[in-house]
């Protein structure tokens, strides 16, 4: 089985995303930051929101650090950049404004720890990765959103990892359970041309709606489309039993998810059996599942 | 000084016409917004501005496209200066200041136009790119502290051994060492800062001076592009005639292209005194007074006029009477809010010389005293030291010695034509009332009843 690395080698934004918080995206952040760095790639980081962070300011948990190499150019607010401690070359300074000042690019001059910013608006963190890919680096990593449901930024990008693990439940089964669904609808494949005979639900796609259209009307070979899938909304239940009726969910702006990372480790203290839990994972996903802190040292 | 309402200003289009002008920088939007208009004595500086204005004009049209663009390059750096006056700036704020200096040293400073100075800042650029490599990235190089460079090393060399140390209790004695290197690296990049901030703190003026002479150009290039746009004319500034040859208020004529129809220039001279303006209803009175009046405000405010030709004379204020809800929003009927607004002018008129435009004024009292309301305030006025344009529809208003502009109007005919003709004195405004109630298709009963009321047309009979 090849690296999670060499899986995303071939392709230049790179969306990490987490099921939860403490789902270990700083973690496989990290490790690509130093594999990536083996094979002489530049890099790019950039987050939507702030990470990078000791303590964790949304559930006060301790999380590794950010640590970048000489070269890699970082993109944070004007408040964040204090607590970076890489030698700084500012390259540019953007007019998208954050709660903590704007967003600028900075390379660094030195290694260091640093705290990830960027634009938390969809549109410009476009502008944004495709300003950076013209000028400044070979490969963009997005520090994504906590949850698919909160941002469609993995449509910006060409390459999806989803970070999951125990923070998101006590029991095994029920992490793969909520993983495996979080999976379907991530891969929801590109909808066919609307022939008339489709269902195009602009917006979100909440479960409820889902659940009228499945009981209402003949879903029997048709496909219903929502925009991507940060807009929809399902339970595991619904999704079944569309499918039961022989109905499809498609979508506009389909997601290339290539990969699961799981953390056994959950912030509330709770260790799962490591190979157990990669096995069962790897056993239930239709895509390579990485456990990258097993063979992980820090920085 | 007495000025127009901004109410005011929406209907005649003033501010319609502004709201057409694009400053490329964050400078020309702020002079945009202090625009203030010439007064007497000013003409020294507003002939200045007319000739900066040609003379853009003549231009190169691709010169002026780059250096447009250029200007639009600029941040508004104004907050960090005022900054470096009181304190030290941050690296962030340090790259600003380099990125304007690099689009400032792109630009052609010599413009020959009167007024607008540039002062070279290569000396400060040199300041914060020492070894003159001209490029947008900012940092505190080695070049600016041998210490830094000394830190520098050390911080690098302990990184290395980081990346080979596996034992995490040598690790974390090495994350120890590295965390004093990057807070003595933190303490020496705070002295340079200081340093950097102490030198560049006597340019402050020549960096405000230059933020306001960036200004002063893209607005006045924002106006040369407006009168490019909708061929605008240079207005002659005259000792006290207003006067317009086909002038056009481009809101009204926007408003008619989208209806498929074209306004009609008109011509107008105002002199010194009363001059009263007659005609049909709808005949364009209103829109012709604000046209005038748009016209002439355009003109003190420095920018070309929309017409073929144009005097303007440099009024110390102009005010306008006219329908405009101002003094019913404040308890006055309407009446009481006319007599309001002429109280008030009549008091600045004492000691300025004002353009003054009332739009029918007096017209909802009842028509015995409001005429000789109108007759006395057109024989007054005719006396002040005041350019005074009157609509009226009552009779017997002008005296010899006023001008008396008429609407030319139906002329028996159903098609309005809006062209204004200079008439006698003593030509009665036309009693026009009845067609355009059945040219606007008034219902037939209670035209018909009208037209009795009509047969004949009564005389005048207030006096």
């Amino acid at each position: 089985m090849s690296s999670l690395v060499d899986m995303l080698l071939p392709y230049n934004t790179i969306n990490i995303i987490g099921m939860t918080k403490n789902a270990g995206k700083t973690t496989v952040l990290n490790h690509l930051i130093r594999d990536f760095g083996r094979r002489g790639v530049g890099l790019a980081l950039t987050s939507i929101g702030r990470d990078g962070e000791e303590i964790d300011v949304v559930t006060q948990t301790s999380k590794p650090r950010i640590f970048v190499a000489a070269g890699t150019i970082v993109i944070t607010t004007e408040k964040l950049l204090p607590v970076c401690d890489i030698t700084k070359e500012i390259v540019a300074v953007t007019d998208f404004a954050t709660p903590l000042g704007r967003v600028v690019v900075v390379r660094a001059i030195s290694g260091g720890f640093v705290q990830l910013g960027g634009p938390s608006i969809t549109t410009q963190m476009a502008v944004l990765v495709a300003d950076l890919q013209g000028l400044w680096a070979e490969k963009i990593i997005i520090d994504g959103a906590i949850s698919r449901k909160s941002l469609a930024s993995p449509t910006l990008t060409q390459a999806t990892v989803l970070c999951t693990g125990a923070a998101l439940a006590a029991d095994a089964n029920s992490i793969i359970d909520q993983t495996c669904h979080a999976v379907n609808m991530l891969m929801l494949p590109k909808a066919p041309k609307d022939d008339g005979d489709h269902i195009y639900l602009p917006g979100a796609v909440s479960d409820a709606r889902m659940r009228e259209l499945v009981l209402s009307r003949d879903i029997k070979g048709r496909c219903v489309i929502a925009d991507d899938a940060s807009k929809v909304f399902i339970s595991s239940d619904t999704y079944s039993k569309l499918l039961t009726r022989k109905g499809t969910l498609a979508v506009r702006a389909p997601i290339n998810l290539v990969a699961v990372a799981v953390n056994p480790v959950s912030p509330r203290g709770f260790v799962l059996d490591a190979e157990e839990f990669l096995a069962k994972m790897r056993a239930a996903m239709p895509i390579p599942v990485y456990d990258v802190a097993q063979k992980e040292c820090l920085i | 000084m007495i000025d127009l309402t901004n109410t005011q200003k929406d209907a005649i289009g003033l501010n319609y016409v502004l709201g057409r002008m694009t400053c490329r920088s964050s400078y020309g939007g702020e002079k945009m917004r202090q625009i203030a208009p010439f007064g007497s004595g000013d003409e020294a500086r507003l002939t200045q501005c007319f000739d900066n204005m040609e003379k853009i004009m003549a231009m190169d049209a691709r010169d002026m496209e780059n250096l447009g663009n250029l200007l639009g390059r600029f941040k508004n750096i104004r907050g960090i200066v005022a900054k470096l006056e009181v304190g030290t700036l941050s690296q962030v704020e340090f790259f600003e200041i380099k990125n304007f200096l690099l689009v400032f040293a792109e630009m052609d400073i010599n413009l020959p136009l009167e007024g607008i100075f540039f002062t070279k800042m290569v000396d400060v650029l040199d300041i914060l790119d020492p070894a003159g490599q001209r490029i947008a990235p900012f940092s505190l190089g080695e070049g600016f502290s041998a210490d830094l460079a000394a830190l520098r090393r050390d911080k690098a060399r302990l990184e290395h051994l980081l990346q080979q140390e596996v034992d995490q209790g040598q690790r974390a004695e090495l994350l120890t060492q590295r965390a004093k290197i990057v807070a003595a690296e933190d303490a020496e990049e705070m002295r340079v800062l200081e340093a950097l901030s102490a030198k560049l703190r006597p340019y402050i003026p020549v960096f405000c001076a230059n933020m306001d002479n960036l200004g002063l150009l893209d607005f006045t290039m924002a106006k040369a592009n407006l009168a490019q746009e909708y061929g605008a004319v240079r207005p002659e500034i005259s000792e006290n005639r207003l006067a317009f040859k086909n002038m056009y208020n481009p809101m009204v004529a926007e408003v008619l292209t989208t209806k498929n129809r074209v306004m009609t220039k008109v011509s107008i001279t105002l002199e010194v005194g009363a001059t009263i303006m007659t005609g049909a209803n709808m005949g364009g009175k209103t829109v012709a007074m604000q046209t005038a009046v748009l016209n002439a405000a355009l003109g003190r405010m420095g920018f070309f006029v929309f017409a073929d030709g144009a005097e303007i004379p440099l009024f110390d204020g102009i005010c306008m009477v006219a329908e405009d809800m101002q003094g019913t929003g404040h308890g006055l009927s309407s009446f009481g809010a006319d007599v309001v607004q002429i109280n008030d002018i009549i008091c600045h008129s004492r000691n300025n010389f004002l353009l003054i435009a009332m739009d029918e004024p007096a017209r909802a009292t009842n028509p015995a005293e409001g005429a000789a309301i109108v007759r006395a305030l057109a024989a007054f006025m005719a006396q002040k030291n005041c350019v005074c344009l009157i609509n009226t529809h009552y009779d017997r208003i002008v005296r010899p010695g006023m001008r008396h502009y008429q609407v030319a109007g139906l002329r028996g005919g159903s098609t309005m034509d809006y062209n204004l003709v200079e008439v006698d004195a003593d030509t009665a405004p036309p009693r026009d009332a009845l067609e355009i109630c059945r040219i606007m298709g008034m219902d037939r009963e209670l035209l018909d009843i009208i037209e009795k009321e009509c047969d004949p047309i009564p005389e005048t009979t207030y006096y």
